[in-house]
């Protein structure tokens, strides 16, 4: 990637962190069940593979730790590991690069998010003593629903500007 | 397969020294900076989706609106009556403090803050605050909006940014006392999900519905008379050695986007 790719990662990072932890917290429903980071940083694993994805779940999980008002669970660590199982799957079961799969690693991604929540808030209060608060399961099913709506578009803009999910057959 | 395993390897590695250094304490004054960096933002935000939601939840059906005007109509009556024979004695008193030559002292100094983030899940009422140690915050500080509405209290802090918890809290406690009474009645308790009940008042105390509730200015940094809510319904029997009330907040704390912390005044 150029540096200004990164550049724009960064700031991307920081953008849809920022935009989780403020903006969705204080919104009504529909408008707080759209997550952009999961969908965004899917799209990049489809785009790029590793590297990217994991710097950009760093970023975006720093600043979803450092701006909630509650604890976010360490979302920085969670982020990294909800990548890294994306990736292996992108590079291991959904292989294809389409529609499809980027919509079924989206949802896979809302609903590993939950389960490592739900596993930090067990764990937070049964070894921590701290508490961490989820909400209510319906919300994440909504949200891992959002995750889907949310990379079909992003894929099919995409799909404007790179040729990448195009299957290339080579004619003689 | 050695890339991905080495990828892995170096991410964990970044988040366990990113935890050390955190519980460690040694990367504080970058985190305190980043969130001194991006409050305005955050408020920003913050405050389009509090926007966002104070519109959408105007909408309520006729007979909603029916019920709620006739509801504060009704309210408004044992309102007025209160509000005239204070008035009254608020006069009376200022012309008797005037002839006494008796200086009126206020203690507390007031801060004002923006709201930067809010609680994700619905029973916790948590609010991210622009404003922390550096202007003179501590933790246990009143919180109030408008002219003296109790909302909460400081329970962390940062360099730049402190945490508030708000009334329906469920760890949020507060004494309290009835309008212009002086006297510790009984504990606001937070019940979540925008509910809180005032506990522990004894049976004898006068307590009725419509009744406003203040603070009892028994707690170390918040100040006497910040009116809190209003008294809805009372609950208990006779019998019982303490009764129950549920309190309406008098404003509705989820479009809180500005907040006063009240500091005590520092004598020089």
């Amino acid at each position: 990637m150029r540096p200004s790719s990164w550049a724009m990662l960064v700031g991307g990072a920081m953008a849809g962190g920022i935009f989780e932890s403020t903006f969705a917290a204080a919104a009504p429903f529909p408008a707080n069940i759209i997550r952009p980071v999961l969908p965004c940083l899917v799209m990049l694993v489809l785009l790029t593979r590793s590297k990217p994805a994991l710097f950009g779940a760093g970023i975006a999980g720093a600043c979803l730790d450092l701006l909630s008002a509650t604890p976010a669970g360490f979302a920085t660590a969670r982020l990294l590991i909800v990548m890294l199982c994306v990736e292996y799957l992108a590079e291991h079961v959904a292989t294809n690069r389409s529609l499809f799969s980027a919509m079924a690693l989206a949802f896979f991604a809302g609903i590993l998010n939950w389960a490592f929540l739900l596993l930090e808030a067990t764990l937070g209060n049964l070894v921590l003593s701290s508490h961490i608060f989820l909400e209510p399961w319906s919300t994440y099913l909504l949200i891992a629903l959002a995750n889907v709506a949310i990379t079909a578009s992003l894929f099919l803009v995409f799909t404007l500007f790179t040729k990448r999910f195009l299957i290339s057959i080579k004619t003689q | 397969m050695l890339n991905r395993a080495k990828t892995a390897l170096v991410a964990f590695g970044a988040v366990l020294a990113l935890a050390i250094l955190h519980f460690t304490g040694l990367i504080l004054p970058i985190e305190n900076g980043l969130r001194y960096t991006f409050s305005p933002v955050g408020s920003f935000l913050s405050s389009m989706g509090t926007g966002l939601k104070s519109k959408t939840q105007d909408y309520k059906s006729l007979a909603e609106c029916q019920e709620h005007s006739s509801d504060v109509e009704r309210r408004l009556g044992t309102v007025s009556v209160d509000y005239v024979r204070l008035k009254a004695l608020e006069e009376e008193n200022s012309v008797l403090r005037t002839m006494l030559g008796y200086l009126q002292k206020k203690d507390f100094d007031s801060v004002m803050a923006r709201v930067i983030s809010r609680s994700v899940a619905p029973e916790k009422s948590i609010v991210m605050i622009d404003r922390g140690s550096k202007d003179g915050l501590e933790i246990g500080l009143a919180v109030i909006v408008g002219e003296g509405i109790y909302v909460g209290k400081v329970t962390g802090i940062q360099e730049h940014t402190a945490t508030v918890t708000l009334i329906p809290d469920p760890t949020s406690r507060v004494a309290i006392s009835l309008t212009g009474q002086h006297k510790l009645i009984g504990l606001l308790e937070g019940k979540g999900n925008g509910t809180a009940v005032a506990t522990l008042i004894p049976q004898e105390e006068p307590i009725k519905e419509n009744d406003i509730l203040v603070t009892a200015g028994t707690d170390e940094k918040i100040p006497g008379d910040l009116a809190i809510g209003m008294v809805n319904r009372i609950i208990g029997q006779p019998i019982d050695p303490f009764k129950s009330a549920s309190i309406e907040p008098l404003v509705s704390l989820d479009f809180v986007e500005m907040v006063a912390i009240l500091k005590p005044k520092t004598n020089k």
